[in-house]
């Protein structure tokens, strides 16, 4: 007798059967699995990249956080990976943190580069760069500009990669938006004395990016934050989560791994969603 | 320090739990198995221990 993984409920990657029980948003104990459950199905997401801030012309956006699900046995602790805190020094921006319970994990999101590039999504380790990590799932490593299940830099995925900015200073400036995905990167950011236009975080599945702005001048062109796995990116302008109307500031990363939008012309780059962690037995 | 929030579901009873900061938003309002009422916060306990984030 034969089985079809495509025609069998049995074999879906979601938990079929089984109920939502616990979800973490930050790392606990665990200590309350009632007795005779040995096995949960977790879905594991890690926090997102931050993107990067230039002094001149745009950062990069940060990666989306991994995204890893999978059976493990029981664990009295759970890591919630924290999105990393974006910042206005023109370097290499902060990767995400990973997230884990039991055998189950997720790498954080790649922080933007020190430069225009942005960062690639969370792998089953965080990486670092614009090229992502194989997956938990064994789905392999891709480069910048490729789809991926975890993606590079600006490219769509399950998590996706954060955008490009651009180095172009005078005239007419458009930044790259974060790529399509579950959980996605988040927008690059355009620094210009014409009009430039930050790039808007990856629009997600489930939940919206963060539009970038756009205006004439250096004090426009933040990028937006992308798409988290609970929560929509913010807009360019509120790094941690609050406007400031300061608008060539990134967005933050929505909740649940959204990478974090870039700034330009050394405003505060976006930071990048926490992870979260489901449990279903 | 992390918070464990209780919930029941009027609809179906179901136990939900979400382990959060106290100013994160509930993750999930309404009950997940048959979707039809919104989970009452029954007990709300603060964790004593709360594991540090691992950073690679």
């Amino acid at each position: 007798m034969s089985a079809s993984i495509y025609s069998n409920s049995s074999f879906t990657d979601s938990p079929y059967g089984l109920k939502l029980q616990r979800t973490y948003t930050t790392s606990a104990s665990v200590t309350d699995i009632p007795a005779g459950i040995q096995r949960v199905y977790a879905i594991v997401i890690g926090g997102g990249g931050a993107g990067s801030s230039q002094t001149t012309g745009g950062g990069g956006g940060g990666g989306a956080g991994g995204y890893s699900a999978g059976w493990t046995y029981i664990s009295n602790s759970v890591t919630v990976g924290t999105g990393a805190v974006g910042n206005s020094t023109a370097a290499v921006a902060p990767n995400g943190n990973p997230s884990i319970y039991g055998m189950v994990m997720a790498g954080g999101g790649s922080g933007g580069a020190n430069g225009i590039q942005g960062g690639a999504g969370g792998g089953a380790v965080t990486i670092t760069g614009s090229s992502s990590a194989a997956a938990y799932t064994g789905a392999p490593a891709a480069s910048f500009g490729v789809t991926g299940y975890a993606a590079g830099r600006d490219a769509a995925g399950v998590s996706s990669g954060g955008g490009s900015g651009n180095t172009t200073v005078t005239g007419t400036v458009t930044a790259s938006a974060g790529g399509r995905g579950v959980i996605c990167g988040g927008g690059g950011a355009a620094g210009t004395a014409g009009t430039g236009t930050g790039g808007a975080g990856g629009t997600g599945d489930f939940y919206a990016g963060g539009a970038g702005s756009s205006g004439t001048g250096i004090t426009f062109g933040g990028g937006g934050g992308g798409a988290g796995y609970t929560s929509n990116g913010f807009p360019a302008g509120s790094p941690a989560g609050t406007a400031t109307g300061v608008l060539n500031n990134g967005g933050q990363g929505g909740s649940g791994g959204g990478g974090g939008g870039a700034a330009s012309t050394l405003g505060t780059a976006g930071s990048g969603g926490n992870g979260i962690v489901y449990l279903y037995f | 320090m992390a918070i464990k929030y209780e919930y029941n579901s009027p609809c179906c009873g179901h136990f939900y739990v979400e382990v959060r900061n106290p100013e994160d938003a509930q993750v999930v309002t309404k009950c997940n198995v048959c979707g039809q009422g919104e989970y009452v916060l029954i007990q709300e306990v603060a964790l004593e221990e709360t594991i540090t984030t691992v950073s690679e």
